[in-house]
């Protein structure tokens, strides 16, 4: 960024500043001007309802193409096909710029990604037309085991005595099971194997195949839904003797169970019935045309549906069948730019470059930014009919879609990204002192963040609250980790917090366990995260300077504070580590994990006063007070979510528009879906600068 | 005859019919018929090495291997060592600290922003674009590192990705070993019969000629910035249009594909891909990351039951026991890096074996970790590059600078040119023989 935008943002909207030392400029919102101007803007919405302003007023963005990016896509896969597949999860990572992977900028296709893309594309179609069995269990038997009656034996179980397996039939079933043993028999006798089902015998077997080379014991009958046990007994196990030191074996090496009824995919369903009609490839035709039409978020065109066909006519005739034709088809629709890319396009004449962005192209925006996928059939029939030009009914779908359950995919990823929760996953802990930090741990703890986020999304609160819920969410597992009261449960439960030393983001314990190291808190992290995410301030980066010496080799008891104030030393780091570090002393209270401690990694007392900014605060509790009265903790989240709903980024244009739905925002309570409301009906949403014509 | 190939397809208008492209591009394009085949491959080590343990002592041929490099003894004759150099570009950048060593290293150039996409073709790229050679894969990216956890205050490109192709384009690697898998042997199913994987091919032809046609008519009124996303977009429709009608030297029948595994086997699985590549010449340029830059990895199975902070704590260690875990983890680090040196040693190649014909460089991103230093970064090198590297000697250049090691590698991997990056400008001298 250059230095003269740069400064263009210090001024206007605060959001930058040149230096470290530089109070920050703030805007005073709220103003008596400000208010009047809204109610003006409302009572002139009874002719024209939440009108748009003329583009002439506005000063836009460039509109830059998405590449749907691994969480889009996955979303769109499932709700085109339904099948349960994530397949993006093996792509690349996608690049994460402004906290957000959704990016536009950086979103683009290299090679690499494009072979995926392809195999991508031939495995959904593939497994969309996969008809399968209705049951298909493979039983791991060093799992099923549980440790008892036996011993492993590599992938293998050593069966000693009677091994129960249970497994479970979704609905009544005609069942082939197949269960794999192996034996070795250094002497006399043979290894028999006795199975039943549910107590009842099914066969009684000599086993003299090798472990190497197990044989199949085999049962076919019906069975009804529910629990069921396999017994597998080896009872005459006979003891090692003079010549060899080894009792007989008998291994399990896996049990199959497999329904002899088939799924027919929804897919190939559909196709079936086609063929009963009499026009058996028009309606196979709909079909494709339909899935296109769906996946690539529009109407199609003439010219589409002719190449569509075109590639039917040519595999089908390839000495191909009309599954593969399908299956081309598939590849085709999810291969086609127009899946991958998300464009907007203009509508109607443009002024100065600015314009509408045509219904379908604003559908795609709001279903992107709401669900992370594609419309679904009421927002482009709500497209088709031009409705979504007129701002209340623009609104009614956005109350609308944030009422049905593919939001969560919006809480998950938005929160998950802005409250840093995403990592967490693979984050690892010094077992050595945090014990308790397991996976399970770290489920819990990503959960927290993101339900308190969700809550906020119905409870009507001010986002500010987010600081100071006075609640949070807990299973048994986080609130003992928290010091908290258990609810008695293993599920997330929302819990009152009392007295703000839990509940407010900035004591979530997630982001304080990735803004930490294996085995310390790290306290400049700490503070950098806060004003970079929670006030939007932008750290300039470091200067050149000559590295700090290594510590030298020694066993020093000095507290992580002291640590931290030799950045205070030197001039040229103070001038931003003084604005940083005492931030992130503020909560040295919490531990690497997010724990409450005493005493930090070195055994000394933790020390928790801080200061923001220039005011002084005792403890987390104290800072919460600060950034929420600032309002700049409310301004950060609302330029968070407007990079995040049109995956850019912010940019000195974007100014006046912030401003204006900050304004309307507070007019209208304050809440989180009031602000979504708002950055939708936003011109920066429904408009864009599409450039002169080219 | 070499036919620039992105020219020719331009010329072409886009729509290429796939025959006339490989009668044109013969397989071994690389060299004069009896030239070896040489390779590329960088291993990237993240949080700098601790320099006393990493730098051998005595210079020139009679060198003494230092801890943390002695498990490459048995291939001393392959080692070369380069200590005491400069990077220029990390200095001159101005991002976060490990942003400053992986986003500059190949690129040689300095990252101004850590927010916007901008840096430098990187070497290996530069040697796919020179060389231009007609291997299945162009060239591979990979990674064993964690995904996820980057917070180094910039965008992940810079500390994710070290392969550019060019100042906007990050070439982000994959990061599991199944990924890697499914990348080199496409869909390929052992089970299907001859007439299924023709008719698999067909089906796909047609279909990349369909996006092909219509990506076209996108172009058309796509702005520029959309444009360089479309042309991307078509080069990967050219590769794996080039990728259906071309093979290796191994055939379509591929090894078993790797499942789940712990991390010492996650990277023996990447190193046996990765030989896999190279002898069945996929493709002859590898840039694999061993961890991204601000590695957090608690190395457990290195120290079971001892307890440890992660890689960068340890890194910037507090006492002695922490500096002894430090040494530990960039030894074993290195002991990962042997284990693929020897597997391309154990393939004959000529009168001798591949690591004869390669370059494999062990790189991190800066010296010191401690001090997150770039005044002065060592790196090992395996491999002898045809014949091109004087290995088996240690050269210390204090001050010289790191472009100065791109510029060399270009020209032993025959791209001409005396100058790479900000600061390269000529070839480091001793380190290729006459």
């Amino acid at each position: 960024m250059s230095a003269l935008k740069i400064l263009a943002n210090t001024i206007s909207i605060g959001m930058l500043t040149l230096s470290c030392g530089q109070k920050p400029s703030r805007i005073h919102i709220g103003s008596g001007a400000a208010i009047e101007r809204t109610q003006k803007d409302s009572e002139a919405g009874a002719s024209v309802p939440l009108p748009l302003p003329p583009a002439s007023s506005l000063q836009l963005s460039p509109s830059i193409t998405h590449r749907l990016n691994r969480f889009e896509y996955n979303n769109a896969v499932e709700d085109l096909f339904g099948l349960g597949l994530k397949p993006a999860n093996d792509f690349p990572e996608d690049p994460i710029t402004q906290g957000f992977d959704n990016i536009a900028e950086t979103l683009s296709i290299t090679p690499a990604l494009f072979d995926l893309l392809t195999q991508s594309a031939e495995k959904i179609a593939t497994a969309s037309l996969k008809d399968h069995p209705r049951t298909d269990l493979l039983i791991d038997p060093v799992a099923a085991s549980n440790g008892m009656n036996g011993n492993p034996l590599g992938k293998q179980w050593n069966i000693i005595g009677t091994m129960p397996i249970s497994f479970k039939l979704d609905q009544d079933e005609t069942i082939n099971l197949l269960a794999y043993l192996g034996g070795t028999a250094y002497r006399a006798p043979t290894p028999v194997a006795s199975l039943k089902l549910d107590g009842k015998p099914l066969a009684t077997k000599e086993i003299k195949a090798p472990g190497g080379d197990p044989e199949a014991i085999s049962f076919s009958g019906p069975l009804a839904k529910g629990e069921h046990t396999l017994t597998i007994s080896f009872d005459n196990r006979a003891p090692p003797d003079a010549v060899n030191a080894s009792f007989n074996q008998m291994v399990l090496d896996r049990v199959e169970i497999v329904s002899q009824a088939t799924v027919i995919t929804k897919l190939s369903q559909k196709m079936l019935e086609c063929k009963k009609t009499a026009q058996a490839s028009q309606c196979l035709q709909d079909i494709y045309l339909d899935l296109a039409s769906r996946a690539w978020r529009r109407p199609l065109s003439a010219q589409e549906k002719t190449d569509l066909i075109s590639l039917w006519n040519l595999v089908s005739s390839a000495n191909g069948t009309e599954a593969e034709a399908m299956k081309g088809e598939i590849q085709a629709i999810l291969l086609s730019p127009k899946f991958l890319f998300r464009t907007a396009e203009a509508s109607g004449t443009k002024t100065k470059g600015i314009a509408e962005i045509d219904d379908y192209s604003l559908a795609s925006r709001l279903s992107f930014f709401l669900w992370s996928s594609l419309p679904d059939e009421t927002l482009l029939s709500a497209a088709a009919k031009g409705e979504l030009r007129d701002g209340l009914k623009l609104r009614d779908q956005v109350r609308r879609m944030l009422g049905d359950p593919k939001t969560q995919r919006f809480l998950t990823n938005f929160a998950s990204q802005w409250l840093y929760t995403r990592p967490l996953a693979r984050a690892e802990r010094d077992q050595a002192v945090f014990k308790t930090f397991d996976s399970e741990l770290k489920a819990a703890l990503a959960a927290e963040s993101q339900l308190v986020f969700a809550d906020f999304l119905s409870n009507g609160k001010r986002v500010k609250d987010l600081l100071s819920p006075g609640f949070t969410y807990a299973n048994d597992k986080l609130a003992i980790h928290y010091g908290l009261k258990a609810p008695g449960s293993r599920e997330m439960k929302k819990v009152p917090v009392e007295d703000n030393v839990r509940g407010g983001i900035l004591t979530h314990g997630a982001w304080l366990t990735l803004k930490s190291e294996a085995s310390d808190t790290v306290p400049v992290k700490r503070g950098a995260w806060i004003l970079e995410n929670l006030t939007c301030f932008h750290i300039p980066a470091p200067p050149a300077v000559p590295p700090l010496e290594p510590p030298p080799p020694g066993d020093k008891k000095v507290s992580t504070r002291e640590r931290f104030e030799k950045h205070l030393s030197n001039k040229s780091c103070a001038s931003c580590h003084n604005l940083i570090d005492p931030i992130g002393f503020g909560l040295e209270a919490y531990d690497p994990t997010g724990a409450l401690r005493n005493l930090d990694y070195a055994g000394n007392p933790v020390d928790t006063k801080g200061n923001y900014r220039g005011s002084e605060f005792a403890d987390a509790k104290g800072l919460a007070k600060i950034l929420g009265d600032s309002g700049e903790f409310e301004k950060c989240l609302i330029e968070k979510l407007y990079t995040y709903s049109l995956g850019r980024s912010v940019d000195p244009s974007d100014t006046k528009i912030l401003e204006d739905i900050r304004q309307k925002f507070r007019s209208e309570g304050e809440s989180l879906d009031k602000l979504i409301e708002q950055i939708i009906l936003s011109p920066a949403f429904r408009m864009s600068d599409f450039g002169e014509a080219l | 005859v070499i036919i620039n190939r992105r020219k020719f397809l331009g010329s072409a208008g886009g729509i290429v019919s796939l025959p006339v492209l490989d009668s044109i591009l013969p397989r071994k394009l690389w060299a004069a018929d009896d030239a070896p085949l040489k390779r590329f491959i960088v291993y990237y080590v993240p949080n700098g090495r601790n320099q006393d343990t990493f730098r051998p002592k005595g210079v020139g041929k009679n060198f003494e291997l230092p801890q943390a490099l002695a498990p490459l003894m048995p291939l001393k004759d392959y080692l070369t060592v380069l200590s005491g150099f400069r990077d220029v570009a990390s200095e001159t950048t101005v991002t976060c600290d490990h942003a400053k060593a992986a986003g500059p290293a190949l690129t040689g150039m300095p990252i101004l922003d850590g927010y916007k996409t901008q840096n430098g073709i990187s070497i290996d790229q530069q040697m796919v674009k020179a060389l231009n050679v007609a291997t299945q894969f162009k060239s591979l990216q990979w990674t064993a590192a964690e995904p996820g956890v980057n917070d180094c205050g910039s965008s992940n490109i810079y500390t994710q990705v070290i392969s550019w192709a060019d100042a906007k384009t990050p070439l982000s690697p994959l990061t599991t070993p199944a990924a890697a898998f499914n990348q080199l042997f496409a869909g390929y199913d052992p089970a299907s019969t001859e007439a299924q994987r023709a008719l698999r091919e067909a089906t796909q032809k047609s279909v990349l000629d369909f996006v092909l046609k219509d990506v076209q008519g996108i172009q058309a009124k796509a702005s520029k910035a959309d444009r360089v996303k479309l042309d991307e977009y078509l080069s990967g429709v050219r590769d794996v249009e080039h990728r259906l009608s071309s093979s290796n030297s191994c055939g379509k029948e591929p090894p078993l594909k790797p499942g789940r595994l712990d991390h010492p086997n996650t990277v023996k699985a990447f190193n046996d891909l990765m030989a896999l590549a190279i002898r069945c010449d996929m493709t002859r340029i590898i840039t694999f990351m061993l961890e991204y830059e601000v590695s957090y990895r608690v190395y457990e199975f290195l120290f079971p039951g001892q307890g440890s902070a992660g890689h960068h704590s340890l890194s910037h260690y507090g006492n002695q026991g922490q500096l002894n875990q430090l040494i530990a983890v960039e030894t074993w680090e290195t002991t990962m890096f042997l284990d693929l040196a020897q597997k391309l040693k154990a393939i004959p190649e000529g009168n001798g074996n591949v690591l004869d014909n390669t370059i494999l460089l062990l790189m991190p991103g800066m010296g010191q970790g401690a001090n997150h230093d770039h005044g002065s970064v060592a790196m090992a090198m395996l491999g002898k590059g045809g014949g091109k590297i004087n290995a088996g000697q240690h050269l210390q250049k204090p001050g010289e600078p790191v472009g100065n090691i791109h510029v060399s590698l270009l020209n032993a991997m025959d791209v001409k040119t005396s100058n790479f990056g900000i600061a390269g400008t000529k070839v480091v001298d001793g380190l290729l023989s006459a």
